[in-house]
């Protein structure tokens, strides 16, 4: 466990470091609100919209796409360390969750849901 | 100071779950659906860190992986693709609310009871900790990997592929939600 406090260290040091700077920032800097500076930035453009906006379905369905693949990767990884142990019936184990998930990867290719139409 | 770091360093578990409470609370309290998610993402590396406490390194790792890098993603899509503004003055997520507030209470009651079995009853039974039939041969402390992979793929077979149904139905509920949106 102690081997873990060196990630702890750096994890509180990087938490430590912008909120130090910000606030050093506040100290220093000159406080003169207007509208304008208040507005929210875009590019320096005048905001037309709200950032609320209805977007498209297909950045969900990305998202849930790899989230999937994402969970069968990590599923692959305690099934790679004890490869040699679970012999034969770990590999047919592993081909058959594979070829369940390689199905919806046949299935999503086929309704074009991997096209950005 | 040296002690009181001791003694914080041996009650990690207890401040990471701290933590995770405060990350939980601040998602649902948060007025802006957006700082909801940042508190969701605080509480699951908090409670990465508990795994991590509790020696069960695979686990932190896919915690990270899974929730703060794919669930938290999601989230923020949801948030960026539904139209939040309309539902402001609308009342019909405050329908269930009484349901909700019944549920969290008997789950809060139920989590506090295993919390004072498990911290301060003195007859405190063994902390929840792999079948140890798994771990036979194994240096668990420095190999539950290789206990979960026992677990996942020789004793909990059924339950795995099972597992890749439901992300088969995700896929398949995924895209038939998304092309009736399209057409």
């Amino acid at each position: 466990m102690s081997h873990y406090a060196p990630i702890l260290l750096v994890f509180l040091m990087a938490s430590a470091i912008p909120a130090v700077v910000w606030y050093l920032s506040r100290l220093i800097r000159p406080n003169l609100p207007n509208a304008i500076k208040c507005s929210s930035y875009e590019c320096g453009i005048t905001t037309t919209t709200e950032a609320r906006e209805k977007l498209s379905i297909r950045y969900y369905l990305v998202a849930v796409m790899f989230l999937v693949f994402d969970v069968e990767t990590v599923f692959l990884m305690p099934w790679a360390i004890q490869m040699k142990e679970l012999a034969l019936f770990g590999l047919v184990e592993i081909g058959v969750f594979l070829f369940l998930l390689l199905l919806g990867y046949g299935y999503i290719w086929s309704k074009g849901a991997l096209d950005w139409e | 100071m040296e002690q009181s770091l001791a003694v914080i360093g041996s009650h990690l578990f207890l401040v990471f779950g701290l933590l995770a409470l405060g990350g939980a609370a601040t998602m649902v309290f948060a007025r802006s659906a957006v700082h909801s998610v940042v508190g969701f993402l605080f509480c699951m590396l908090a409670l990465a860190s508990c795994y991590l406490c509790l020696g069960a390194e695979f686990l932190a790792t896919a915690q990270i992986l899974v929730y703060a890098g794919g669930i938290v993603v999601l989230f923020l899509f949801v948030v960026m693709i539904v139209e939040l503004s309309k539902y402001k003055e609308q009342t019909r997520f405050q329908l269930h609310t009484p349901w909700a507030v019944g549920l969290v209470v008997a789950g809060a009651a139920a989590f506090i009871a295993v919390f004072w079995q498990t911290y301060f009853s003195p007859s405190a039974p063994q902390a929840l900790t792999l079948d140890p039939t798994l771990a036979q041969g194994l240096d668990v402390a420095n190999q539950n990997a290789q206990a979960i992979s026992r677990g996942l793929y020789a004793d909990f077979l059924l339950p795995f592929e099972i597992l890749s149904v439901i992300l088969l139905v995700a896929l398949v509920g995924a895209v038939v939600l998304a092309k009736a949106e399209r057409t």
